[in-house]
C-alpha cells in the first residue's frame, strides 16, 4: 500500500509559493496514484479545519493523517521535523501543536529540540527528521541527540532524498521514510512514495509494525495468501510460503538446495498449481532451449496460407483424365450408318398375316400311312386262292400306282409347307440383326480437349500456390529474450523461411534439408514453367516422385526456422557471453507460464546492479500478477531487499556439529530455529554476514551516507 | 518461324507399323494422329498437349482434309470431320478462358 506522510496542502510560510491543493484536487491526485495513507505535514502550522475537510474528501479511498513540518534548533542550525499523528488522537494533536506553537509567527518557528519532550504522547505520534541530502537535514549526532531526548516509546524515522537511500536505511534496520514534499500537485512524484510490504489497517498498526511488534507482524502476515508444504524426512514438519517472494538462505552445504527439491516434489504432486524449478547450474542448457528452433506446425499462417496439404495431395495423385475415346466416335459413326442402312430394308417391318396349315399335311400323311398299310391287309387275305392270277396282278399295278402317287403329292405339300415355315425363319433372324444394328449410339459431345485444358489449369493454379508461398518474402518474429548491461534488450530473432535462396544454416522439421527442399522449389518451377509445354508430363512426374521420395503430405516440412540472437535494432547479431547467457535464461525463466517458482540461486554470477533494477522489480511485478516465488540465494540485493514474507535460513553450526533451521522474517527481524533448539536471530544480522554484498555493502553504503 | 494458325489433318489410309491397314487422321509431324484402327488414347493426350502447346501462343483452327482415295469403312470420313468440327469448337473455347486467365493476370 503507497503512503505518503510528508505532503504540503497549504503555503503557510513565505518560502511556500503553490503548495495549495483544492479538495478536488487533492481527491483526485489520491486516487489517481492510489495512495491509501497521507499526512498533511504543513510548515509549522496544523489547520484543523483544512484538514477536516482533506480527510472528508477522500474518506472512502484513503486514510489522512494529521501532521506538521516543525523547524526545530538542533543546536547547529535550524533542522526540519515532521511529526504525524494518530488521526484519532487529532483533538490532543491539535492542542498540542497550539501549546507548542503558542502565537509564533509560523515563519518565525525555531522549537528547540528540548522542547518537544513530553509534548507529545510517544504512542499517538511518529518522528520523521531530514536526512542525508535533504535541505534542512539533521545529522547522525543530532539524530542521536534526539533520540536521548525523547522516550525510547518515541519512534523516529529518518526522511532521504530518494526511496533507494530509503531502501538502503531499511537495510540497515533504520527506520526509513520518505513522503512526496509535494510542491506542485499538477506534478505530485508518484515515483518517491513508497510501499508498505504489510498493508496496515491503522496508525496504530503502522506504529507497531514499524517497531517490528510481533503480534502485528504475525496478524498482518496471515492476512496474506499462502499455502502450506509437508517436508518430510528429517525436518519433517509444514513450511508456511506466500504467494509472493520467499528467502531460502544459509551457508554453503546447509542443504538448501536439498530442501529446495523437497518443496518442488512436494508442490508439484499435491498442489493444482503449475510449479517450476530452476537451477542456476543449467542455466546454460535453459538458455539454449529458449534459443532452440521448435516447430509449431502453424509456421504456414505467417504467410496467409494453408498448409497446402490438399494442393499437395492433388498433385501427387494428379493424372492428366482420358481424351474421349476415338473408338466412341467409330462406334457412333457405324452404328450411324448401319441405321441408315438398314432404314432400307423394308422386310424388316413384314408380317405374316395367314398362318401356315400343316393339318392337311398331316392328314395327308396319316391316309399315306393307311393306304400303304391296305398292302399288307391283302396279303394277310392270301387272294391267289380267291381272285384269278391276273386280277391280283392288275389289282397290284393299280395299288402301286396309287401308291406312288400318294408319296407324290406327300412330297409336295411337304416342300409347300416347309419352305414356307424356312422362309419365316430366316426373315425373323434377318429382323432381329437389322434391328440389333439399329440400337442408337449417340454421339460423343466432346472430343475432351477442354476437359484435357481444364485439367492442366486446376493442376497450375495447385502449382502456382506452391511457387506463391515459395516466393514469398521470409518473415521472423521477435522474443525478447532479456536485458543485458550495456547492450540493452536482446531479442531472439526467429526467421520463418519459405524461400531459403541467400540464407544459410536453416532448420528444417524431420529429415529435410536445405538440398531436398531446394530440389522441390526448383522441380516446382520448372513444372509450373513446363504448363503448357510438352515437356509438362515428365515434369509432373518427377515432381510426383520427389513428394513421394521425401514424403511430404503438406507444406510444413518444407518451411525452416532460424534462430538469431540479436540487439535492440533486430538485424546486429549478437552473441551472449556465458554470464549474459544466465541473465537472459533466469530472464525468460520468471516470465513462464507457471504460478509457483522454485529458483536455486537463480542470481549467481550476475551482477549487483542488474539483479536490483532489472530482476527484483521484474519479480515484485509478477508478484501482483499472482505468482509466487522461492528462491535459495545468496544474494542480499533478493534476500533483503524483496523484504520477502517468509525466510528460511539454514544453518550450520560447527561448535555441536549439526544443523538447524529458522524461520522468520524482516518485518519482525527475528529468526525462529523450527524446533526451538537455539535462540532466536536477529534477521538482519544474519542476512547482512550470510548474503553475498551483505556486510561489505552494508560498510561501504555506511561510507556513502556518511554514517561512520 | 511463326506457325499458320491454320492446322491440316488429312484423312489417310496406311500401313501401320505391324503391317496392317489403318485409317488415321494425321494433324501432321508437330501434331500427331489418331488411328481408327487402334484405341490408343496416349496418342490422342499426345496430339492435345502439342495443341495446347501451342494454343497458349496463338489461334488454332483444325481444316479437315480427305484424300481422293477411298476411305473404307466409308462412315469413318463423317466420324472424321465431325470429331474436327468438334475439336474446333473446343479449341476456341479454350482460347477464350486462356485469352480471359492471361488478361486477368495481367491486369492483378
Amino acid at each position: 500500500m503507497k503512503i505518503d506522510l510528508h505532503c504540503h496542502t497549504d503555503n503557510t510560510v513565505q518560502g511556500d509559493t503553490n503548495r495549495f491543493c483544492s479538495t478536488s484536487k487533492f481527491r483526485e491526485v489520491i486516487i489517481e496514484n492510489n495512495i491509501e495513507i497521507i499526512a498533511i505535514t504543513n510548515h509549522n502550522k496544523f489547520l484543523r479545519k483544512r484538514y477536516e475537510e482533506l480527510k472528508n474528501a477522500v474518506t472512502d479511498v484513503a486514510q489522512v493523517w494529521p501532521g506538521i513540518e516543525l523547524t526545530v534548533d538542533a543546536g547547529d542550525g535550524e533542522r526540519h521535523m515532521i511529526i504525524v499523528s494518530s488521526p484519532k488522537h487529532v483533538d490532543e494533536f491539535d492542542a498540542n501543536v497550539a501549546t507548542l506553537l503558542k502565537d509564533i509567527n509560523p515563519d518565525d518557528v525555531s522549537i528547540n529540540l528540548k522542547e518537544l519532550k513530553e509534548v507529545f504522547n510517544s504512542s499517538h505520534v511518529i518522528y520523521i527528521v531530514h536526512y542525508h541530502h535533504k535541505t534542512k537535514k539533521f545529522y547522525g549526532s543530532e539524530v542521536e541527540s534526539l533520540l536521548e531526548i525523547l522516550s525510547s516509546k518515541d519512534l523516529v524515522f529518518l526522511e532521504p532524498t530518494n526511496i533507494t537511500s530509503m531502501g538502503i536505511f531499511l537495510d540497515h534496520n533504520m527506520r526509513s521514510i520518505i513522503g512526496s514534499d509535494v510542491t506542485d500537485w499538477d506534478k505530485y512524484p508518484v515515483e518517491k512514495i513508497p510501499e508498505l510490504r504489510l498493508k496496515v489497517e491503522n496508525f496504530k498498526s503502522f506504529r507497531l509494525l514499524a517497531t517490528k511488534d510481533k503480534r502485528i507482524v504475525n496478524k498482518l502476515l496471515a492476512e496474506q495468501d499462502n499455502f502450506k508444504v509437508r517436508i518430510g524426512s528429517f525436518w519433517n514438519r509444514d513450511f508456511t510460503f506466500y504467494n509472493d517472494i520467499n528467502i531460502l538462505f544459509g551457508g554453503k552445504g546447509t542443504g538448501k538446495s536439498i530442501l529446495a527439491k523437497e518443496i518442488y516434489k512436494y508442490l508439484n504432486v499435491n498442489e493444482d498449481k503449475k510449479v517450476r524449478y530452476f537451477n542456476s547450474e543449467k542455466s546454460g542448457v535453459q538458455y539454449e532451449d529458449s534459443i532452440s528452433i521448435t516447430f509449431n506446425g502453424n509456421e504456414y499462417k505467417k504467410f496467409n496460407s494453408s498448409n497446402l496439404s490438399n494442393e499437395i495431395q492433388c498433385i501427387k495423385s494428379w493424372q492428366q483424365s482420358n481424351p474421349t475415346s476415338i473408338k466412341k466416335y467409330f462406334d457412333w459413326g457405324e452404328k450411324t450408318t448401319a441405321k441408315e442402312l438398314s432404314d432400307k430394308f423394308s422386310f424388316i417391318n413384314m408380317a405374316f398375316e395367314e398362318l401356315i396349315d400343316d393339318s392337311k399335311y398331316l392328314s395327308f400323311i396319316e391316309a399315306y400311312k393307311n393306304f400303304y398299310s391296305l398292302k399288307d391287309s391283302y396279303e394277310i387275305i392270301d387272294l391267289d386262292e380267291k381272285i384269278s392270277v391276273k386280277s391280283k396282278e392288275q389289282l397290284e399295278q393299280v395299288y402301286m400306282a396309287v401308291l406312288e402317287e400318294f408319296e407324290d403329292s406327300i412330297n409336295d405339300i411337304f416342300v409347300n409347307v416347309y419352305s414356307e415355315k424356312l422362309l419365316r425363319k430366316t426373315i425373323d433372324i434377318m429382323k432381329r440383326a437389322v434391328l440389333e444394328k439399329k440400337q442408337i449410339v449417340s454421339k460423343p459431345e466432346t472430343v475432351g480437349f477442354y476437359d484435357f485444358y481444364t485439367d492442366r489449369i486446376n493442376i497450375i493454379e495447385k502449382l502456382q500456390k506452391i511457387k506463391n508461398l515459395f516466393e514469398s518474402n521470409n518473415v521472423f518474429e521477435k522474443t525478447k529474450l532479456g536485458e543485458i548491461e550495456f547492450k540493452g534488450e536482446i531479442f531472439l530473432r526467429k526467421e520463418i523461411i519459405v524461400n531459403p535462396k541467400n540464407v544459410k544454416e536453416i532448420t528444417y522439421s524431420g529429415d529435410m534439408g536445405k538440398v531436398k527442399v531446394n530440389k522441390i522449389i526448383d522441380c516446382v518451377d520448372s513444372t509450373y514453367s513446363s504448363a503448357f509445354k510438352s515437356d509438362f508430363n515428365q515434369e509432373i512426374a518427377s515432381l510426383k516422385e520427389l513428394f513421394e521420395e521425401y514424403k511430404i503430405v503438406n507444406i510444413n516440412c518444407l518451411i525452416g526456422r532460424k534462430n538469431l540472437t540479436v540487439l535492440e535494432d533486430l538485424e546486429t547479431l549478437y552473441e551472449p557471453s556465458k554470464g549474459e547467457k544466465h541473465m537472459l535464461a533466469l530472464n525468460n525463466i520468471i516470465l513462464e507460464d507457471y504460478d509457483i517458482f522454485i529458483l536455486d540461486e537463480p542470481t549467481v554470477g550476475l551482477g549487483h546492479e542488474y539483479v536490483s533494477s532489472k530482476i527484483l522489480p521484474q519479480l515484485k511485478k509478477l508478484v501482483r500478477q499472482g505468482k509466487s516465488y522461492i528462491i535459495v540465494t545468496h544474494d542480499a540485493n533478493i534476500g533483503v531487499r524483496s523484504l520477502p514474507y517468509q525466510s528460511i535460513y539454514m544453518q550450520y553450526d560447527n561448535t555441536d556439529k549439526d544443523f538447524y533451521v529458522y524461520e522468520g522474517n524482516p518485518f519482525e527481524n527475528t529468526l525462529y530455529e523450527i524446533n526451538n533448539r537455539k535462540e532466536p536471530l536477529k534477521w538482519n544480522f544474519i542476512a547482512q554476514s550470510v548474503l553475498e554484498g551483505g556486510e561489505v555493502a552494508f560498510i561501504e553504503r555506511r561510507k556513502i551516507y556518511g554514517k561512520e | 518461324m511463326e506457325k499458320n494458325n491454320t492446322v491440316m489433318c488429312n484423312l489417310i489410309s496406311r500401313k501401320s507399323e505391324d503391317g496392317t491397314d489403318e485409317v488415321v487422321m494425321d494433324f501432321g509431324d508437330d501434331y500427331g494422329y489418331i488411328s481408327f484402327n487402334d484405341d490408343d488414347q496416349e496418342n490422342i493426350k499426345s496430339l492435345f498437349n502439342n495443341i495446347l502447346k501451342d494454343l497458349v501462343d496463338r489461334d488454332i483452327t483444325i481444316k479437315m482434309n480427305v484424300p481422293e482415295t477411298e476411305i473404307k469403312p466409308t462412315f469413318i470420313k463423317d466420324v472424321a470431320e465431325e470429331y474436327v468440327k468438334q475439336l474446333n469448337i473446343e479449341l476456341a473455347n479454350v482460347k477464350t478462358h486462356l485469352n480471359e486467365r492471361f488478361n486477368t493476370k495481367e491486369e492483378s
